[in-house]
């Protein structure tokens, strides 16, 4: 077979549908990109938002908007920038990158990718409609209750924040998964950990803070929108609540999120660093060590959100300190890079000319960040203008400058032409210069005791030059973007054509064409290198001609390796899905379904998410050995067999990192329920618990039963007994039945009143809660059971009954869990 | 500083003057000592009752503003000062602010006593700016912290030397002139603030010195030719050196710095009880978008406005009604919330009399902006003229 006619089959099957059929295209480039562009757009209109603002604070006394507006303003700001330009862009860009540095075809659930973008896109779009009808959030990005509630933001402003910022964050968090599963299980084979590119590492912390970082949020964004249309009692204090839970779920969620945006940007840096010193990065270890230890300090330090809302001074100090110890790992990244630059020979560029500007405007914000951790002087800055410069020196200096760096080092592999020079350094300059006169003078207008969020001030106050010097600033960066976007749009033009490694990197996405193909390698190679292309002879000839494996697409599946997620030894070919219209038809129903709950047209909500229940089981089912998938055939004889025909697929894992997700949900509820408890002035335990307690130990009795029974047919099938399988199925499906008719029982009977006491709307929730994850069981228990009748699962393709195995006991283990803390607890505390 | 000088209100100027005087006789209004009358005493155990029970109508609080506005305006147009407040303003041995860094700050706040912002054409103030010039510029080069722009300077040129000298003097002394401010906290007159303010220029002296070397150790180590240091060997040594003695040993020992000032000093903040010393108690409440303020003892309620006696500690007992507010005042102390539920403590306490601006420090709705205060500090004497004044009334 010829070089070409390869080719030719890999775009055939790998190509994305023509015409309007690319909104059923799931591959990573095609998704990545789209993520970054969509971004950007956020970026703009956020960006506008950031002007109006220093325009109107320019002069003392100014209305040029109203107070009202001006709120919006900020609030939109805020949103925009964090959660539809950062995260979104960067998880962009590392599904872009990922698959292609570990030498994978696709990212593992590229259906999922798919899903998560549209999700993004619909989310972002309901939020900003929320604009043109006069109705946009205008309580802060931080949304703090009791402001945000019915009765002190009566519009729908709040709802548009809560409901749009929830499908944004099933985004990230399926994003989150997507990269996690790609980077343990998808690399080509022989790479093993310690070989993985140092930005896989940063990218597989980053992914991993957003399943523990984002589900607080999500959970504290039911629990307000529950509140403020059904009226139930969660922040309220009269209830029973306390509006410092609000601050806690937030400020949880809030502060890895500052992370879990420096990670990506430390991960770029470390990248680009060791190209431009054209040497191997130093510390190696003592980056991965860092990025993993900044992970795990930036969920402790939540606290310094809210230093001044009166919390004991035992708990300030220790929050004190471990904010200031999250500088050690920064510190060690900062001179780890500069021992790197130290020891290499560094050639000048455009993006290392942005890492400069990084070092610069991160290191100011990083120092300053000290400062406010201390607690002190922390009570004097917090919420004045010295925390906003604070802020910006952070976001912009340690994510914005290292984005963009990232960009132009990655533009030639977009477009396979490199950008211009001169346009590109102004830009920089401009940017730079700007931030530093908007943001630096900012400091000093914060300690002149000017507050956040004012729509105006006097003119005795003093403030009046520092704004207008800030404002000048502001003008002067907006002029720098507006020249960064013209470079980034010119050069797709004009560039002049790239050479095939540019830069001379070590990493593995320039192994591929540039622009890349669908497919990225035409065959994947055996690495045991961390620096591939500086080791490997012609490594990029080598590929494209089809020297290594997998070349050959047969039976027209999308393949890429499946390997150990340790030492990366290949053990499996994962065939992935193509083109599909799933993502956007469940992300649009799921859409769909906000519009409604907008709109308070709840039974419109309810069709609306029956329907996206259906799509979703839909696409459940055409998985695995389904005959339109990957047909069971008589000879499976390739070296390595399909994943569908191992019992260790990436579904497993999939599922289980998504679970990871969901128990830090449900953390995140016990937290409430246990926060409430002991501290909301007026909660109230009821001396005799709603919860009929027998009924609910015998429904715990039908859990443990399926969970058991599942669990010995998944060891018999693992074994190659497949005997009466489809009856067992039906069997789980009963008692995960019958368990859910009890546990509805029980709550039809507790005659819950969640309007009147946060104790009865947090068992409420509960209730919902352990439902539908059993509910989800269960129907996928029955599924199972009838493609073990069709002949999609068997002994021969036995990889879907582990993942349900996994969903069972996790099912079991919340409710056991929850039995403990909402039924055994209390009792305890009534009788002692 | 004599009774003339004593600086108008902020809220004197701008539009509000228009619809003040429409209020001037508003009923329960004591122009003389800026008392409201208390419609009823509230008890402290009344609060978490009162929460929400006030249900107030537009209208309720634009009266209540106005009533704060006219009060203000009264006060002023009044021409000078009530006697009885004469002594409020008495210079005092403390009028001078504290020494904050150690340096020769002192000499330049000497020259600008403005306990809040004036009336920005006030004689008094052109002349002291003018003066502030010429001793900052004397006092620029004993500033520990600032002599690295002078060494940078030096390394330049002789002629582009005085240039860039006289440049970055004007700089500074427009940089120190302007730390002064009715909201600054840069000019603390309070135990707090002035250790809140200590704690800046530490942490700014500190940290400029960090952030110079570690900047011009990166621009060194991307110009520098590697050399032999390109070798693994040597590279692994340089490596171990820079994260031991950058990434561990620097980021701990400044934490270990600030802690060591940063303890103590957050210590004094606290609403500890203290020997032998009397604290006044206040209750402040917030609601949008004002503050209403209650003196539990003497039963007396004031609306935006503090009364307290100099040089004693006072704890404001800090709640809301409706939304969280933070009470804040920059010259005094620190910020605290003021949440519905919860009962916070914040202790405050003024060197010197004087009229010290407050404002809300959390965004808590549309008002936020204008939800200010003032806290005006008397003489030992003064104070308890005017709260038998107020009581009087009531």
């Amino acid at each position: 077979m010829s070089n070409k006619t390869a080719h030719q089959k890999l775009q055939q099957v790998w190509a994305n549908l023509p015409g309007l059929g690319v909104l059923a295209a799931v591959n990573h480039t095609t998704v990545g990109k789209r993520f970054m562009l969509t971004g950007m757009f956020y970026f703009l209109v956020a960006g506008l938002f950031a002007m109006l603002i220093r325009t109107q604070l320019a002069l003392p006394d100014q209305d040029i908007v109203s107070a009202e507006f001006y709120a919006q303003a900020f609030t939109m700001h805020g949103t925009l920038m964090m959660f539809l330009f950062a995260i979104p862009v960067l998880e962009g860009l590392a599904m872009y990158i990922i698959p292609k540095m570990v030498g994978a075809r696709d990212l593992i659930f590229p259906r999922l990718s798919a899903f998560g973008y549209f999700c993004y896109l619909f989310g972002g779009l309901i939020l900003l409609s929320s604009l043109f009808i006069d109705a946009a959030p205008s309580t802060g990005w931080f949304m703090y209750t009791p402001l945000s509630n019915s009765e002190f933001s009566p519009g729908a402003g709040a709802d548009f924040w809560l409901i749009g910022i929830t499908l944004i964050e099933v985004s990230a968090i399926a994003a989150a998964v997507e990269l996690i599963v790609t980077i343990l299980r998808g690399r080509t084979n022989g790479m093993t950990l310690r070989a993985m590119p140092i930005f896989c590492w940063y990218i597989l912390v980053m992914s991993f803070m957003i399943l523990f970082g984002f589900p607080p949020l999500l959970l504290a964004s039911v629990l307000l929108e529950l509140e403020r249309a059904g009226g139930w009692v969660f922040f309220d204090v009269e209830g029973g609540g306390d509006p410092l839970l609000w601050q806690h779920l937030f400020w949880l969620f809030g502060h890895p999120e500052v992370y879990i945006l420096f990670l990506p940007a430390a991960g770029i840096i470390s990248t680009l660093i060791p190209v431009f010193s054209q040497r191997p990065i130093l510390g190696y270890r003592w980056l991965v060590l860092s990025a993993i230890l900044t992970g795990f300090i930036s969920f402790g330090l939540w606290v310094h959100h809210m230093f001044t809302v009166g919390i004991p001074q035992l708990a300030q100090a220790f929050f004190s300190i471990a904010s200031m110890l999250i500088a050690i790992p920064t510190a060690i990244q900062i001179f780890t890079w500069l021992g790197t630059l130290w020891v290499g020979r560094v050639k000048s560029g455009l993006p290392m000319l942005w890492i400069f500007g990084f070092l610069f405007v991160f290191v100011i914000g990083g120092l300053t960040g000290v400062m406010v951790a201390l607690v002190p002087f922390d009570w004097q800055v917090h919420d004045t203008h010295f925390v906003v410069a604070h802020l910006h020196y952070v976001t912009v200096g340690g994510v914005f400058f290292p984005l963009i760096a990232g960009i132009y080092y990655w533009l030639p592999h977009f477009s396979g032409r490199m950008s211009s020079g001169r346009l590109g350094l102004w830009a920089f300059w401009l940017i730079f210069l700007g931030f530093n006169i908007t943001f630096l003078i900012m400091h000093l207008t914060g300690l002149l005791g000017m507050p956040r969020r004012i729509y105006s001030y006097p003119q005795e106050a003093g403030w009046g030059v520092f704004n207008l010097i800030s404002s000048g600033g502001g003008f002067i960066m907006a002029i720098g973007v507006a020249m960064l976007i013209l470079d980034f749009i010119l050069h797709f033009r004009f560039g002049r054509k790239a050479s095939p490694n540019p830069w001379n990197a070590d990493t593995l996405e320039w192994a591929t064409q540039t622009p890349p193909d669908t497919y990225n390698f035409a065959s994947l190679p055996t690495l045991k290198s961390r620096h591939p292309m500086w080791d490997y002879d012609k490594l990029q000839d080598r590929i494209q001609k089809g020297d290594f494996d997998l070349a050959d697409p047969q039976n027209g599946l999308r393949e890429t390796f499946g390997s150990d997620p340790v030492s990366g030894q290949a053990h499996q070919i994962i065939h992935l899905p193509s083109n599909s219209w799933l993502p956007l038809q469940s992300a649009g129903a799921l859409a769909i379904v906000c519009i409604a709950l907008l709109a308070k047209s709840y039974w419109f909500a309810v069709i609306a998410g029956v329907v996206a229940t259906i799509i979703l089981l839909r696409w459940a089912w055409l998985n695995g050995a389904h005959p339109a998938v990957a047909p069971l055939s008589e000879e499976e004889t390739k070296t390595l067999p399909l994943h569908s025909r191992t019992a260790d697929g990436p579904a497993f894992w999939g599922v289980g990192t998504f679970l990871l997700a969901n128990g830090t949900f449900y953390f995140s509820l016990i937290f409430g329920w246990l926060y409430l408890w002991t501290v909301a002035p007026n909660w109230s335990l009821p001396s005799q618990s709603p919860i009929s307690f027998w009924p609910l130990l015998v429904g715990g009795i039908f859990l443990s039963l399926a969970v058991l029974m599942c669990n010995r047919v998944v060891n018999r099938l693992i074994k190659g007994n497949e005997r009466k399988l489809g009856q067992q199925f039906w069997g789980i499906t009963v008692a995960g039945g019958l368990h859910i008719l009890a546990l509805l029982w029980v709550l039809l009977r507790a005659d819950l009143g969640p309007i009147q006491s946060a104790h009865d709307s947090i068992l409420a929730v509960l209730f919902l809660y352990i439902l539908a994850n059993v509910t989800v069981a269960t129907i996928l228990s029955a599924m199972q059971a009838v493609r073990v009748r069709l002949g999609i699962v068997g002994v021969k393709s036995p990889c879907e009954p582990p993942v349900l195995r996994l969903l069972w006991g996790y099912s079991a283990g919340v409710f056991w869990l929850s039995f403990a803390a909402f039924i055994l607890l209390p009792m305890g505390w009534g009788l002692s | 500083m004599s009774i003339d000088e004593v600086p108008p209100e902020i809220g004197r100027n701008g539009k509000q003057d228009t619809c003040q005087n429409r209020y001037i006789n508003a009923p329960g209004y004591d122009g003389a000592s800026g008392v409201i009358k208390a419609n009823k005493p509230v008890e402290r155990s009344q609060r978490q009752k009162r929460y929400r029970q006030n249900g107030m109508t537009p209208a309720d609080h634009l009266a209540t503003n106005f009533n704060h506005a006219n009060k203000i305006n009264k006060a002023d147009n009044s021409g000078k000062p009530p006697a009885d407040n004469a002594d409020s303003y008495e210079p005092k041995s403390g009028l001078c602010p504290k020494r904050v860094a150690g340096d020769d700050k002192s000499d330049i706040r000497r020259n600008q006593p403005y306990q809040s912002g004036g009336r920005g054409m006030d004689k008094h103030r052109v002349d002291g700016v003018a003066h502030d010039r010429h001793t900052t510029f004397n006092g620029f080069f004993g500033h520990g912290f600032f002599s690295h722009f002078i060494t940078i300077s030096r390394s330049l040129s002789k002629q582009a030397f005085c240039k860039k000298l006289s440049a970055i003097a004007l700089f500074s002394s427009f940089f120190l002139s302007s730390c002064a401010g009715p909201y600054s906290i840069l000019d603390p007159a309070g135990l707090s603030a002035a250790e809140a303010a200590g704690l800046w220029w530490l942490m700014f002296s500190l940290f400029t010195v960090v952030f110079l070397v570690v900047t011009c150790l990166w621009v060194y180590a991307m110009k520098r030719p590697p050399g032999k240091d390109s070798l693994e060997k040597e590279a692994e040594k340089i490596q171990n050196r820079w994260v031991i003695g950058g990434g561990i040993a620097l980021p701990l020992i400044s934490i270990i710095i600030i802690l060591l000032f940063g303890i103590p000093a957050g210590h004094k903040m606290l609403p500890l009880p203290l020997d032998g010393v009397e604290i006044l108690n206040i209750e402040v409440t917030g609601r949008q978008w004002q503050w209403d303020v209650y003196y539990p003892d003497e039963q007396i309620n004031f609306t935006d406005i503090l009364h307290i006696p100099v040089n004693q500690p006072v704890n404001i007992y800090l709640s809301s009604d409706d939304v969280i507010h933070s009470f804040w005042v920059p010259r005094l102390a620190g910020k605290l919330d003021a949440i519905p539920g919860k009962e916070n403590i914040l202790r405050i306490q003024a060197d010197k009399p004087g009229i010290y601006h407050g404002q809300c420090a959390e965004y808590c709705g549309v008002g936020h902006a204008r939800m200010k205060f003032t806290v005006h500090v008397h003489g030992k004497q003064a104070y308890k003229n005017l709260l038998r004044k107020a009581q009087h009334v009531e």
